[in-house]
C-alpha cells in the first residue's frame, strides 16, 4: 500500500487546520453561507436531507486495516454507529455535526484519510479495479499509475476549477471491474504490438441525464507519457468545455459535440507541445511508487489444500459461498474474497461501526492487513489464505455478511435515494430491500444466475442504473414515487447503455415487474446463456411484452 | 449522493424541488441548524424546534409572509441554513411531500432512527 511521504502528510494537516478556521469562522458569523459552501464542499461537507454528510476518500478503493478501523471509529464517534460504501469506493457518513468536522478530520489524517478530492469541479478521488494486484487475468498492477495520478491530480492548480467534475478510473486486467467506459477518463493498461506494457485511453464517458459509452482515444499510449497525455486531454477540456450550462459542462458533451475524431486531433496536438515538457513522472518516482505494491510475502503452498477442499466439500453452505465470493488468486493457495455488504433485506453499502470494525480485523489477520472497496459498494479481503476461508466465512456470518450472493440478483448497487439525499426524486433503497427479499433463497439466485440490479434516486445516476442489467431509476409524478426500468445496461468491458422498457411503476409494483423479467428472461434463454447474453440475443420486445401484456 | 452531483446544485434547485403543492392544506417553515446540521421548524411560540409538530402552521398569505421574515431572520443571524416554506396536509403540521416527510421523521430504512413514529 502506498504511505504518504511528509509532503502530502503535511498538505493533508495544513488543510484540516484551514478548514478548522474556516468552519469557527462560519460559526462565528464572519463567512456567509455562500462563502463558506465551497470550502465545506472543497472539503467534502454536503448537507443532505437530515444532516451533514461528509464523504472520506478512499484513492483507488485501497485501504489498511487501520484506516477501516479509524472509518469504524468515526462512524462511532462522529455518526450514529453506520457509514455507507459508494459506487465512488467512498464512505459517507450521513449524520455529522458541522462543528464536530475539523476534529474529525483530523483523526482522519492521522491515517492518511481526508475529504479532498470528493466533490467540486476538479479531478476528484480517483477509481480502480478492487483486485489490483491479485487477479488472475492482470496485465500490471492499476494501482501504481493510480497513485501516479492521485499525486499529480490533487490540488492541479491548473485543474481546480474545470468546467465541470472529472472523474478517472484505472483498469488494469482484462475483464474491466472499474467501469472505465463510463468515466470521464478511462486508462486500460495493455500490451503494446512489442508487448511491452502501456495504455488505452477513454475519453467522454459518463452517465447522468446523458449517458455515453466513451469512445476510445488512443489504443496505446507508452507507459512513461501518461501524465502529460492526461493533461492535454484536460487543457483541451479545461478551454472548450460548457461552463454556461451545468447539464452541458461534462467532458462527454464536448467529446460528443465535435465528434471523438476532432477531439483526439485536438488532445494530440495539445500533448504534442506538452509531452517534452517535464509533466511526465520521471522513471525514479515511478519505481518508488512502484514498491510500495510489491506484493505482500505470500506463502509457497502446495495444492490441494485439503482442509478446505474438506470443508467445501461437507459444507454446502460454505461451498456456494466459495462459489459465489471467492475469485481466484494470482498465486496458488490464496483467494480473494469479496464479502457482500448486501444480507437479504438490507442497506446496500452500508456497514456498523462494529462490521467495519471486525472486517479491519480479518484483514489484520488473514489478508496482510489489506481491505479493498469495490464500485459495487462491497468489500474485498484480497490476500485470504484458501487454509483461512473456512474460518473467514464463519466470522463473517457473525456480522451478518455471509451471504454468497456476489454478481448475483442480490448483490444490488443502490443509492442512498430519497431517504437521505438532498437532490432525489424518490427513494432507492428500499426497492432493493424488497427486490432481495423476494429473490432470497440461494436456489433461486442461482437458478437465476449472474444478473446485476443497479438502482438510483435521480437522474444523477450515482446508481449506474445506466450499467445495470435491470437498471431502475426514481423518479417522481404527481407527487408519487415512480420507478423506470432499463435493460441491458453493462458497465464491464462490453460497456452498454440501458434501454427503456416504458412506462414507469409504483413503488408497491417494481419487485412484481422485475420477477417478470426475470421469468422472461429464464424461459427464453439458451442452455447457459446469461441474463445479458440473452437480452443482447433477442432485444426488449419479449420482455416489454410480457410486462405490459395485462396493463 | 453516493455519486454526487450535489455540490453544484446546492441551495436555489433545492428550493425548487420544494415546489407547492395545489392542494396545499397550510404552510411551516423549515431549514437545517448550522452548527449540526440538524432539521428544525419554527414553532408556534417562536422558537425553532426539531419536533414537526409543535411547527408553527400557517394558512394565510400574512401568515406565509411571516414565517419567511422569520427564516430570514434566523438566515441572516447564522442559525440556520436551506431555508425553505414548505407545505402541509390540511389541518395537520404533517407536510404535504414526501420528501418532507422523510425531513422530519427519518430515513424510512432505519425505523431506529426515526425521531417520531410516521404518520
Ligand atoms: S442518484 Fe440522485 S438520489 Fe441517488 S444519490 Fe445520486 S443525487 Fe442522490
Amino acid at each position: 500500500m502506498y504511505i504518504y511521504d511528509k509532503f502530502d502528510q503535511t498538505i493533508v494537516r495544513e488543510r484540516v487546520a484551514e478548514f478548522r478556521g474556516q468552519v469557527q469562522r462560519r460559526l462565528a458569523g464572519e463567512l456567509s453561507e455562500d462563502q463558506f459552501r465551497p470550502l465545506r464542499l472543497m472539503n467534502g461537507l454536503y448537507l443532505q436531507l437530515h444532516a451533514y454528510m461528509l464523504r472520506v476518500a478512499i484513492p483507488y478503493g485501497t485501504m489498511s486495516s487501520a484506516q477501516l478501523k479509524k472509518l469504524a471509529y468515526i462512524a462511532q464517534t462522529y455518526d450514529r454507529g453506520y457509514g455507507h460504501f459508494t459506487t465512488r469506493q467512498n464512505i459517507q457518513y450521513n449524520w455529522i455535526k458541522l462543528e464536530q468536522v475539523p476534529d474529525l478530520l483530523n483523526d482522519l489524517a492521522e491515517v492518511q484519510l481526508h475529504g479532498i478530492q470528493t466533490s467540486g469541479n476538479c479531478i476528484r478521488n480517483v477509481t480502480a479495479d478492487q483486485f489490483s494486484g491479485v487477479a488472475g487475468d492482470e496485465i500490471e498492477d492499476p494501482r501504481i499509475v493510480s497513485e501516479a495520478v492521485r499525486q499529480w491530480s490533487t490540488f492541479h492548480p491548473e485543474f481546480s476549477f474545470l468546467p465541470r467534475k472529472f472523474k478517472i478510473a484505472v483498469n488494469g486486467a482484462a475483464r474491466d471491474r472499474a467501469a472505465i467506459q463510463f468515466h470521464d477518463i478511462g486508462i486500460q493498461v495493455v500490451r503494446g504490438p512489442e508487448g511491452d506494457v502501456g495504455y488505452a485511453i477513454y475519453a467522454g464517458g459518463g452517465m447522468g441525464r446523458t449517458p455515453v459509452v466513451a469512445p476510445l482515444i488512443r489504443a496505446f499510449l507508452p507507459k512513461a507519457e501518461l501524465l502529460s497525455y492526461l493533461e492535454a486531454i484536460l487543457r483541451v477540456y479545461n478551454r472548450h468545455g460548457r461552463r454556461d450550462n451545468i447539464y452541458k459542462a461534462r467532458i462527454k458533451i464536448l467529446v460528443r459535440e465535435i465528434g471523438a475524431e476532432e477531439f483526439t486531433r485536438q488532445v494530440e496536438a495539445e500533448w504534442a507541445l506538452l509531452r517534452n515538457e517535464g509533466v511526465n513522472l520521471p522513471e525514479a518516482e515511478m519505481s518508488r511508487i512502484q514498491k510500495f505494491f510489491a506484493p505482500p510475502p505470500y506463502e509457497k503452498i502446495a495444492a490441494p489444500v485439503v482442509a478446505f477442499e474438506q470443508a467445501r466439500a461437507s459444507n454446502p453452505a460454505f461451498a456456494r459461498w466459495v462459489e459465489t465470493n471467492v475469485h481466484t488468486h494470482k498465486v496458488p493457495g490464496y483467494g480473494v474474497v469479496t464479502i457482500s455488504l448486501k444480507p437479504v433485506g438490507g442497506i446496500p453499502g452500508d456497514a456498523t461501526a462494529e462490521q467495519m470494525s471486525q472486517i479491519a480485523d480479518l484483514a489484520e489477520k488473514y489478508s496482510f492487513a489489506e481491505v479493498r472497496v469495490t464500485h459495487v459498494q462491497n468489500l474485498v479481503l484480497p490476500n485470504v489464505k484458501q487454509a483461512d476461508l473456512f474460518a473467514v466465512w464463519q466470522q463473517l456470518g457473525k456480522i451478518g455478511f455471509a451471504d454468497a450472493n456476489l454478481g448475483l440478483i442480490g448483490d444490488i448497487i443502490a443509492c442512498p435515494g430519497l431517504d437521505y439525499c438532498a437532490l432525489a426524486n424518490a427513494r432507492s433503497i428500499p426497492v432493493a430491500q424488497q427486490i432481495s427479499e423476494r429473490f432470497r433463497t440461494p436456489e433461486r439466485m442461482k437458478e437465476i444466475g449472474p444478473l446485476q440490479i443497479k438502482i438510483s434516486g435521480c437522474i444523477n445516476a450515482c446508481g449506474h442504473h445506466h450499467a445495470g442489467h435491470i437498471g431502475i431509476l426514481g423518479v417522481e409524478r404527481a407527487g408519487e414515487e415512480l420507478y423506470q426500468i432499463t435493460l441491458g445496461g453493462a458497465g464491464d468491458e462490453t460497456a452498454s447503455i440501458g434501454e427503456l422498457l416504458g412506462p414507469g411503476f409504483k413503488g408497491d409494483q417494481v419487485v412484481d415487474a422485475v420477477e417478470k423479467i426475470v421469468n422472461t428472461y429464464i424461459e427464453l434463454r439458451q442452455p447457459g446463456e446469461e441474463f445479458l447474453a440473452a437480452y443482447r440475443r433477442v432485444g426488449k420486445a419479449p420482455f416489454k411484452e410480457r410486462l405490459y401484456a395485462s396493463a | 449522493m453516493a455519486d454526487e452531483n450535489t455540490q453544484v446544485i446546492e441551495p436555489s434547485e433545492i428550493s425548487a424541488h420544494r415546489r407547492s403543492n395545489k392542494a396545499a392544506g397550510g404552510k411551516i417553515a423549515t431549514g437545517n441548524r448550522l452548527r449540526d446540521g440538524v432539521v428544525i421548524y419554527l414553532a408556534a411560540n417562536g422558537e425553532w424546534t426539531t419536533d414537526v409538530d409543535q411547527a408553527r402552521r400557517e394558512t394565510t398569505a400574512d401568515g406565509e409572509a411571516a414565517l419567511k421574515g422569520a427564516l430570514d431572520a434566523a438566515f441572516k443571524a447564522n442559525y440556520l441554513i436551506d431555508a425553505a416554506v414548505i407545505d402541509t396536509v390540511p389541518s395537520d403540521t404533517k407536510p404535504a411531500r414526501l420528501r418532507e416527510q422523510i425531513r422530519a421523521v427519518g430515513p424510512t430504512v432505519r425505523p431506529d432512527l426515526a425521531r417520531r413514529a410516521n404518520w
